[in-house]
């Protein structure tokens, strides 16, 4: 996925709940080639354009299942604790 | 220039990205993404200028996403002003103790001063290349450091500097006396440079100021050391006001790489983008 394509594809998928200026993605995408998460190159799109595409590394992979692992574990926790005020 | 241009610029002006190549791909990434952007606002009915505008007004702010990357890209930066300052700092040793040295012994010859075998002398020679370069060394320590802070830089650096130079002049006391002092002296003059070069102007106002300063100050030295002889004196005014005058202009060539080379690679001017990478 290249860039711009990764914006449209969080907005849709999160139903438009994430407005963000769409710049700032770059300097984390950055970010995140330099720590080996992700790899990049140039690569001809359908419409001839030459954009830069990102994908997960082995490394990148493991660190998402981490991250996800986490965020369900953090998730969870909050549920329970809104779950028992209600109660 | 357009708007989109424009925002370009500022990111990577911002950006302070060291190496060419990657400004390039930064540039045409970030292009390839505001003409997609402006193309959807197209495709939704809008004119190029409203596309245009539509393109800018998603892509946010450029201050915050350069200094994002200014974070991201800090590692190479930071390579690339100490290989700057090394190599700046070799080339300007050799060249300005190598001048010094030859006008040393031009003018001592012709001054009729040759008996003066102690300016000669592998002691004097050597406490003479390391007060040249420590004013080097130090001088641009100052001009480097001083780009890493962006509050009060000159003051943090002649205190980051300053610390680094106190703590060698330490070592090389306690290993070769003397050389210690000589390293302190050193720094005292980079800094009336640097402090002197930002402060003025005029390069004649510089050269003359460094150049009175520097030679008094190495006659206050000579009598310090006690050289009490007309002859020793009047050498060691020399030598100093040459040792200035040179470090003067290692401070215009250091003005000019500056310019035409520091500033021109981190403006955001300087990305023309290869066609290899347009869209």
């Amino acid at each position: 996925m290249y860039g711009y394509e990764l914006i449209q594809e969080v907005q849709r998928l999160s139903g438009q709940a994430f407005e963000f200026n769409e710049g700032t993605l770059y300097p984390a995408l950055h970010q995140l080639e330099r720590k080996g998460f992700l790899r990049s190159e140039w690569r001809i799109a359908k419409t001839g354009r030459k954009r830069k595409y990102y994908s997960l590394t082995s490394k990148g992979r493991q660190q998402a299942e981490r991250e996800q692992e986490g965020w369900k574990h953090f998730t969870g926790a909050i549920n329970l604790i809104l779950t028992s005020a209600q109660q | 220039m357009n708007g989109i241009e424009i925002l370009l610029d500022k990111i990577l002006a911002g950006s302070r990205i060291a190496y060419g190549e990657s400004r390039r791909q930064l540039a045409a990434e970030l292009r390839s993404h505001l003409e997609d952007s402006m193309n959807e606002a197209r495709g939704a009915g809008h004119d190029d200028e409203e596309a245009e505008r539509f393109a800018i007004a998603r892509f946010g702010s450029p201050e915050p996403i350069s200094r994002d990357f200014a974070t991201v890209y800090r590692f190479e930066r930071v390579c690339f002003y100490i290989l700057a300052f090394g190599l700046l700092s070799i080339a300007s040793i050799v060249a300005v103790a190598g001048f010094t040295y030859l006008v040393q012994r031009v003018l001592i010859s012709n001054l009729g001063l040759q008996h003066s075998p102690w300016c000669f002398s592998a002691k004097h020679l050597e406490s003479e290349l390391l007060l040249i370069a420590g004013i080097i060394i130090g001088y641009f320590g100052l001009f480097f450091t001083r780009r890493l802070f962006s509050r009060g830089p000159i003051l943090k650096a002649v205190v980051v500097v300053g610390i680094m130079f106190i703590l060698a002049a330490g070592l090389l006391q306690f290993w070769i006396q003397h050389c210690g002092l000589i390293l302190v002296e050193a720094y005292m003059c980079a800094v009336f440079i640097g402090v002197v070069e930002t402060r003025f102007r005029q390069w004649t106002a510089k050269f003359l100021l460094v150049a009175v300063a520097l030679t008094a100050f190495g006659i206050l030295l000579a009598a310090l050391y006690h050289m009490t002889s007309t002859r020793e004196i009047m050498v060691t005014a020399l030598i100093w006001s040459t040792i200035a005058v040179c470090c003067c202009g290692v401070a215009v060539f250091t003005s000019l790489f500056d310019r035409h080379i520091l500033s021109q690679r981190f403006a955001g001017t300087s990305v023309d983008v290869p066609d290899c990478y347009r869209c």
